[in-house]
């Protein structure tokens, strides 16, 4: 058994990457995983590993901590014994008929590591199993940990170098991505030197990200939002094309080059498909998606990268509700964290071998439904309660007019982009 | 505390509101792929009216208070970008609302009838208009090209016996949709 594991939080995300790579939830960009000596599809690795996420409650798919453990097995007489032994040596046996979502923490990755334990896959990865763990429930773990090993092959991505002393056999150092150093775990020698190693790690190498200097105002975009909110409601073909023109200028002078190159690309796909096929079926789609994709690539400008905190700005400088802020600000964080947390849960399903076939989701649709829906909705509900406890103290509910600390100022970029924006609609209007 | 005061929506409401509609946003913006053609964006509104069911009841039960209805439309109506579905969705939250006060709110009958009507003008706004609006623009298209079209022809078929169909089946749906709805609230969220 292995355990991987790197220095910094920034390149955190590597591990786990790679071990969502090895477990077939990601394709590999190129090269290929092999196991026991023999290439893998992604496919192939799902069926023959699982991936335990660091984030439990999108790994629960029923009503009850019994039944979760049951889920995709035969239960048999004997398996209901295995759980009952498993459950009371986790100390989790009172809990057996609570929901997953009402347990602790601690539970929920206690929970997760049952499943792990029951599961008949032949390799488990296991991403900060023991994150948040008190020592109890980290020797509990550990004693899981080193019975599955006796089954099945193990990596575990952590930092936690009790649970390296206590669980694991070798020990490979990831920077960058990619293997540094390998260190077998069976002494308290090797294990200084996993500690030391740990330890000399300066986060100043890691390379800084260059920062993107905005040109518009975000009032110049939410113009343009408007602007386009009425053009694409229209039949009028020459203005919406105007107005996407105007909106690929507005998102290359941004920054947003890779944006801008694929809706100028898409346009120019549907343009020529239309000029070699007229009168088909990329006429129709001529007309229509260029609005769609000016709506995407608009809100794009809106609230990606760091622009949501300039938006917001924005909207407090034009006076509106605190509450009307509020949502909005809601809106914006939360948006790009519940795409991810959608990613998350799907690759859960996949990793559990839950409706492995398109069919089969259409089978038993209600329950794809629930399992796709429920996770995320019972975890806003905790994340609702702490955010408004927190919004709540930092005085949402005063009378007082909130400050702004963020300077914003309109620009020669936003008087060149209106001019543009302007001329634009009047040359849609007449054409 | 005043009845008017305990039934007033509190910021704890709101955020959960406003983040469980981001949860439809979510898989609104995830199926964007079914935008992809002609024949799967008329298959759209029956899919999301299966879909969204869930998240309209947890917000039905769970903030039994005036105006979620109404702060769930508009976020998911306004993450819609377009205006006649923005339009549209506001107004079907404004008719959720009316029902729900005179129901009562957490009524099960008041939310699916409140949720048919939600999901049938969303597919006015998402599908049948924007539609009308291609075809209508496609037309003056084809005057300036010259062209005769065939698509054409499918299009104003689309406008005429399609949407009638597709309205039926999004009421069915969107029935079948809230039923889920209801039974997973009563599974999860019963306590």
């Amino acid at each position: 058994m292995s355990v991987l594991w790197a220095q910094t939080a920034a390149v955190k995300r590597r591990k786990t990457t790679i071990g969502k790579l090895i477990a077939g939830l990601y394709r590999p960009s190129g090269g290929q995983i092999s196991l026991f000596g023999k290439s893998q599809k992604p496919k192939d690795l799902q069926k023959q590993v699982l991936f335990i996420l660091q984030e439990s409650e999108f790994q629960f798919f029923t009503g009850s901590v019994l039944h979760e453990l049951q889920y995709g097995h035969k239960v048999t007489p004997e398996f209901e014994v295995k759980v009952e032994a498993l459950l009371k040596s986790m100390d989790m046996w009172d809990c057996r008929d609570r929901h997953p979502f009402s347990l602790s923490g601690g539970q929920m990755q206690r929970l997760t590591l049952m499943m792990a334990y029951l599961s008949e896959k032949p390799i488990v990865i296991l991403d900060e199993p023991t994150a948040g763990q008190d020592a109890e429930s980290l020797a509990r773990c550990a004693a899981l940990i080193r019975e599955m090993r006796k089954e099945k092959t193990i990596l575990i991505i952590t930092h936690d170098l009790e649970l390296i002393a206590d669980a694991c056999g070798y020990c490979i150092g990831l920077s960058d991505g990619r293997a540094e150093t390998e260190f077998p775990v069976c002494s308290e020698q090797d294990l200084q030197t996993v500690r030391h190693y740990m330890e000399h790690f300066h986060p100043s190498d890691v390379p800084v990200k260059k920062q993107h200097k905005e040109r518009f105002h975000p009032v110049t975009k939410l113009l343009y939002w408007l602007v386009l909110l009425v053009v694409i409601s229209t039949s009028n073909n020459h203005l919406v094309y105007a107005a996407y023109a105007a909106l690929l200028l507005l998102t290359a002078a941004d920054g947003w080059f890779g944006t801008a190159l694929a809706g100028g690309m898409s346009f120019g796909v549907l343009w020529a498909a239309n000029a070699l096929l007229p009168g088909t079926v990329f006429s129709f789609m001529l007309v229509l998606f260029p609005r769609i994709i000016a709506v995407g690539i608009s809100m794009r400008t809106l609230i990606g990268r760091n622009e949501a905190s300039r938006t917001l700005a924005a909207l407090r400088n034009l006076h509106l509700p605190e509450r009307f802020i509020m949502i909005v600000a809601v809106i914006f964080r939360f948006f790009p964290v519940l795409s991810g947390d959608m990613k998350l849960l799907r690759q859960s399903i996949r990793t559990r071998g839950a409706f492995a076939a398109p069919l089969q989701k259409l089978r038993a649709l209600p329950s794809y439904l629930e399992i796709l829906t429920v996770p995320m909705a019972l975890r806003v509900i905790r994340i609702a309660e702490t955010l408004s406890a927190s919004a709540e103290t930092r005085g949402i509910d005063l009378k007082r007019r909130k400050r702004n600390y963020l300077s914003l100022w309109f620009s020669a970029w936003d008087v060149v982009f209106c001019a543009v924006l302007a001329a634009s609609v009047t040359a849609g209007l007449i054409l | 505390m005043s009845t008017a005061t305990a039934n007033k929506l509190k910021t704890k409401d709101i955020i959960t509101v406003v983040l469980l509609a981001l949860i439809n946003v979510v898989i609104f913006f995830a199926s964007s792929v079914l935008y992809a053609t002609p024949i799967t964006i008329i298959l759209m509104p029956v899919f999301f009216a299966l879909l969204e069911g869930i998240v309209y009841f947890i917000i039905g039960t769970k903030v039994k208070k005036p105006g979620a209805i109404l702060i769930y439309s508009i976020v998911r109506a306004i993450m819609g970008g377009y205006l006649p579905y923005i339009i549209l969705f506001i107004l079907s939250g404004v008719i959720a609302e009316l029902l729900l006060r005179k129901m009562g709110y957490g009524n099960t009958k008041a939310l699916t009838i409140g949720y048919v009507i939600n999901q049938v003008l969303a597919a006015f706004g998402s599908t049948i208009i924007p539609y009308a609006i291609a075809a209508k623009a496609m037309a003056d298209q084809m005057v300036t090209d010259g062209r005769q079209d065939t698509i054409l022809a499918a299009s104003e078929m689309l406008q005429s016996w399609v949407s009638v169909a597709l309205v039926v089946g999004v009421i069915i749906v969107a029935i079948i949709g809230a039923a889920i709805g209801k039974g997973i609230v009563k599974k999860h969220l019963a306590a």
